[in-house]
């Protein structure tokens, strides 16, 4: 097999570009789905199937999966090819905090090869430090890249996932990245601590070894730049993952409690029904009980602004009735028609005798609720009509009883 | 206030029309047109008016006008099934549709045909829907809807589809305001069931 330099190794990624991105985006792969992802990406050109196969292998562009006939990426090369993409990988708090425990022994390393003019320590530890310093900085700068994506795939959707999956994603991208992040950089916290300590050790040993060392006092020195530089761009990356995740993450946390109110009540209907839970009463709609004439309308807002009017003379209208007036008995049609509705009666007819009579109605009234009755009400008429007596009238119809059913008015129907 | 001023205080325009529709139940929104410009343009006229008749009018800043109905008032019992078929629909689009957000916009930028709604489709949301009538069927599906577009909640874009109109976002703060009772009731049995344990 010939030998394998990195020219060869890019050329290849060059010329198979489409079948790596394919296999990138598919993430493990069968051998049978990788001869299928070649075959569909093969020019005529180029090499057999198999050989493709060969070289990925032996390029280490796949290797195979643990306990499994699949094969995938290699971490590094998934990480440098997404990279290249600008699909930036999540590091995860805990992992930062490894850094800068790194960091504190690196420091302690630092101060003790400083202090021992014979060491020949401090070069590694440099480099070590300059390693360091530089994952932390290129890992929060992958956080803040990777967080810009989830925002922008959140808005585009491209996998049309619902929303409560994107929702989930920001909530979860928030607690566990951007929190952990907050607290590191707290000017209260462990990581600052850290920092401002290994910040003061570098300055002393610049000084230190300013004038023996020149050639290392310059290294730390780079090193001091590197810091600040990492500090000042953890700050920034941090501030800007807010202002982009921040009002998503309102709007998630709104959402999905609305979301929840909304299974927790109808959770509550499977299990007991609705009504404990008065949502008629809640919406309020009324239920219309009026003729609804515009001249009647106009009548009753003028007589409302009569209302307003402060009657100057005294009217005695129990005097009047003492002159011989006889009082005239009116009976509340509607709240009579409210009574029948409430009671249920088996036979309306005959109920709306019964109470007329007590009151004083007229056949008139009689026969105007029970109209309504059979108009807005759900009744079911009898089999067989019969008479009904009331007062000198003898009326005859079909027994009607009421459901529990309320129908809405001629208009409302559809 | 002047004598011919206050004469012409209640000479409301569309006043009929508007009133014959509110109480009803119906709600008006921008989308109804001139009844619901009138009622913006002479909001207090109106308020003012309705609460002399007995009506409360409730002016919401989404931009729709409606009847409450106060404790004396009756009011109808078919509007539980609307709130209930409304809350299905948005807890399988939440669930499973992907579309605009926030959940509002989700909801309201959509339009159903029948044989397109959830309802029938799990036995969860059947489950609750024979908690409210008999088990559900298209026919029962299409009832509702006729009864959410009677209450104006919605509309229909043709005689096979249709969508929710601004009102029926009620029905959201209904759910909250349910389910933040519902909490408080559990809190309030938790320490009791504590104390009996």
């Amino acid at each position: 097999m010939a030998l394998i330099t990195p020219q060869r190794f890019l050329r290849f990624a060059a010329e198979q570009y489409p079948l790596l991105r394919e296999l990138l985006d598919t993430g493990a792969v069968t051998e049978p789905e990788l001869m299928a992802s070649i075959g569909r990406h093969r020019r005529p050109a180029d090499p057999e199937p198999s050989t493709i196969r060969e070289n990925l292998l032996a390029m280490g562009f796949l290797e195979r999966r643990p306990e499994s006939d699949g094969l995938e990426f290699p971490q590094p090369l998934e990480r440098f090819l997404r990279y290249l993409h600008r699909e930036h990988h999540l590091t995860s708090a805990s992992q930062l905090e490894s850094y800068v425990e790194d960091i504190a022994r690196l420091e302690s390393e630092l101060n003790t090869a400083v202090a021992a003019p014979q060491s020949t320590d401090l070069p590694f530890v440099l480099e070590e430090l300059a390693a360091r310093i530089e994952e932390i900085r290129h890992d929060i700068a992958g956080n803040k890249e990777a967080i810009t994506d989830a925002v922008i795939r959140f808005q585009a959707n491209p996998d049309a996932l619902s929303l409560q999956a994107r929702y989930a994603r920001v909530i979860w991208l928030w607690e566990r990245y951007l929190v952990p992040v907050q607290e590191l950089i707290d000017t209260e916290r462990v990581m600052e601590e850290h920092l401002n300590s290994l910040d003061r050790s570098m300055l002393d040993a610049e000084g230190a070894l300013a004038a023996e060392r020149p050639d290392l006092a310059g290294g730390v020195r780079e090193n001091r730049l590197r810091l600040y530089r990492m500090r000042r761009q953890i700050v920034d990356d941090f501030r800007e993952s807010m202002l982009e995740l921040q009002p998503l993450y309102q709007r998630a946390m709104r959402e999905s409690e609305t979301a929840r109110d909304v299974s927790h009540v109808l959770d509550h209907v499977r299990r007991h029904g609705a009504g404990s839970l008065a949502l008629e009463e809640r919406v309020g709609a009324p239920v219309s009980r009026h003729e609804g004439l515009f001249g009647d309308l106009a009548a009753k807002a003028y007589l409302y602004r009569l209302a307003d009017f402060q009657p100057r003379g005294r009217v005695e209208l129990d005097a009047a009735l003492e002159d011989g007036g006889e009082p005239i008995n009116r009976v509340d049609l509607t709240t009579l028609f409210g009574e029948l509705e409430s009671e249920q009666p088996d036979d309306a007819l005959e109920w709306l005798v019964d109470s007329l009579a007590d009151r004083g109605g007229s056949v008139r009234d009689l026969l105007t609720v029970f109209g309504r009755a059979v108009r807005r009400l759900e009744t079911q008429p009898g089999s067989e009509p019969r008479d009904y007596q009331f007062g000198d009238y003898t009326l005859r119809t079909y027994p009607r009883s009421l459901t529990n059913e309320t129908m809405e008015t001629d208009h409302e129907r559809d | 206030m002047s004598a011919t001023e206050d004469e012409g205080r209640f000479d409301l325009p569309g006043l009929a029309e508007i009133f014959g529709e509110l109480s009803r139940g119906r709600h008006i929104c921008a989308e109804d047109g001139r009844p619901y410009h009138e009622l913006q343009e002479h909001e207090a006229a109106f308020e003012e008016l309705f609460d002399r008749l007995g009506y409360r009018l409730q002016a919401d800043e989404r931009g729709f006008y409606y009847f409450q109905a106060q404790e004396a008032q009756s009011v109808s019992g078919q509007t539980r099934r609307s709130a209930v078929f409304f809350l299905i629909l948005v807890e399988a689009l939440w669930a499973d549709e992907g579309g605009p957000e926030p959940l509002e916009d989700l909801v309201m930028e959509r339009s159903w045909s029948i044989p397109d709604l959830p309802h029938l489709g799990r036995e969860r949301y059947v489950e609750i829907m024979e908690q409210l009538d008999r088990t559900p069927d298209e026919d029962l599906l299409r009832d509702e809807v006729k009864r959410l577009v009677r209450f104006g909640f919605a509309a229909w874009n043709d005689d096979e589809r249709f969508r929710f109109r601004a009102p029926a976002l009620r029905f959201l703060d209904i759910a909250r305001e349910v389910a933040d009772g519902l909490r408080a009731e559990a809190a309030d049995e938790a320490p009791a069931r504590e104390v009996q344990a």
